[in-house]
């Protein structure tokens, strides 16, 4: 405790004193208080005894069976995560195979979604063509040929002619 | 695993479950409970077995008491075991002189109510200074509280253990 001690309530700095808490200084001061005062004697006498009384009630040794039980209980808690790992190959890649689930649901996601937005795509005239992921028209429009290729750029296509507008 | 001394579940059972049970116990403030509460207290620390000190086992105690005391609450259990007996405990009359086997029981089990009618924190702050005399700052770190906050916490602890208790008859 440091000199603000002064200002703390006499009670707060009854339970520091009786724990050991208070610094030489503040304990000094603390039995001098209390000294001159018999209604803060008196206090601190009724305040031990009830310590001594909780700590009786309270402080006891347990139930000795209570070490076997915690530490079987510890004991084939560690037994039966040591044989997870022995018996499951995958162990070792616990972290990974969380990221290999993430990579696997994008791959998924990205060969539904990306025909869709190849066949989507609109050229720049405003005419719509099915194509596919190689770049060869499939669906006839107005104007485009069979198996022509062509070649992609975001927002339009154009022939391999170098049409684009 | 051998069941030798060498294990280090063994040192960290033997050095540590009388202070984590009776921990438990004030928190929950029943026996079986705090058996139960004792063994998952132990398999979380099982892995850290080796490196264990107080501080950790009783981080790791009250974890599992503040989750249990949670699922109780979340259930609607708003009664604590303590309860029920605390409607038995009125003082016994003096002039039928009971003996202090039975008074120090009485005792234990009204202080035991209590306690349960503590904020969790001042019940952590009481038990851990109070009974198991650890120093502020090895509970402030348990509860990841400033030190500075204890010696208030515990103060409040005290004061509304002493009102109860003396409702009940006990010198407080």
């Amino acid at each position: 405790m440091s000199h603000e001690i002064d200002r703390t309530p006499w009670h707060e700095r009854l339970e520091a004193y009786l724990d050991g808490e208070l610094d030489p200084d503040a304990r000094a001061a603390f039995e001098a208080e209390t000294a001159v005062d018999p209604r803060l004697a008196a206090e601190l006498a009724s305040r031990r005894r009830l310590r001594d009384r909780t700590r009786a009630a309270l402080g006891s040794a347990p139930p000795a069976d209570l070490v076997d039980l915690a530490r079987d209980a510890a004991r084939r808690s560690r037994d039966d995560r040591d044989g997870d790992r022995r018996r499951s190959p995958f162990h070792r890649f616990r972290v990974d195979r969380r990221w290999a689930a993430v990579a696997l649901a994008a791959s998924v996601a990205l060969a539904i979604l990306a025909p869709r937005v190849l066949r989507d795509m609109t050229g720049a005239d405003g005419r719509r063509s099915s194509i596919t992921r190689s770049g060869q028209l499939v669906a006839l429009r107005f104007g485009d040929v069979p198996g022509e290729t062509i070649e992609l750029e975001a927002g339009c296509y154009h022939r391999s002619t170098g049409e684009c507008r | 695993m051998t069941n030798t001394g060498s294990d280090p579940l063994d040192t960290l059972a033997r050095d540590h479950v009388a202070a984590a049970y009776r921990f438990l116990r004030s928190l929950v403030g029943d026996a079986e409970t705090a058996r139960d509460l004792l063994q998952d207290t132990f398999v979380r620390l099982a892995p850290h077995a080796a490196a264990a000190g107080p501080g950790l086992v009783f981080a790791t105690a009250r974890s599992c008491a503040v989750d249990h005391l949670r699922r109780r609450t979340s259930r609607g259990r708003v009664e604590r075991p303590a309860e029920r007996d605390l409607v038995e405990a009125r003082p016994a009359p003096r002039e039928h002189g009971p003996d202090r086997a039975l008074e120090e029981h009485e005792f234990r089990r009204d202080l035991l109510a209590a306690l349960g009618d503590l904020p969790e924190g001042q019940r952590t702050v009481f038990h851990l200074s109070e009974i198991e005399g650890r120093s502020y700052a090895e509970i402030a770190a348990v509860l990841g509280v400033p030190a500075g906050t204890i010696a208030s916490r515990k103060h409040h602890a005290v004061r509304k253990l002493r009102e109860q208790l003396g409702r009940l008859g006990h010198e407080s």
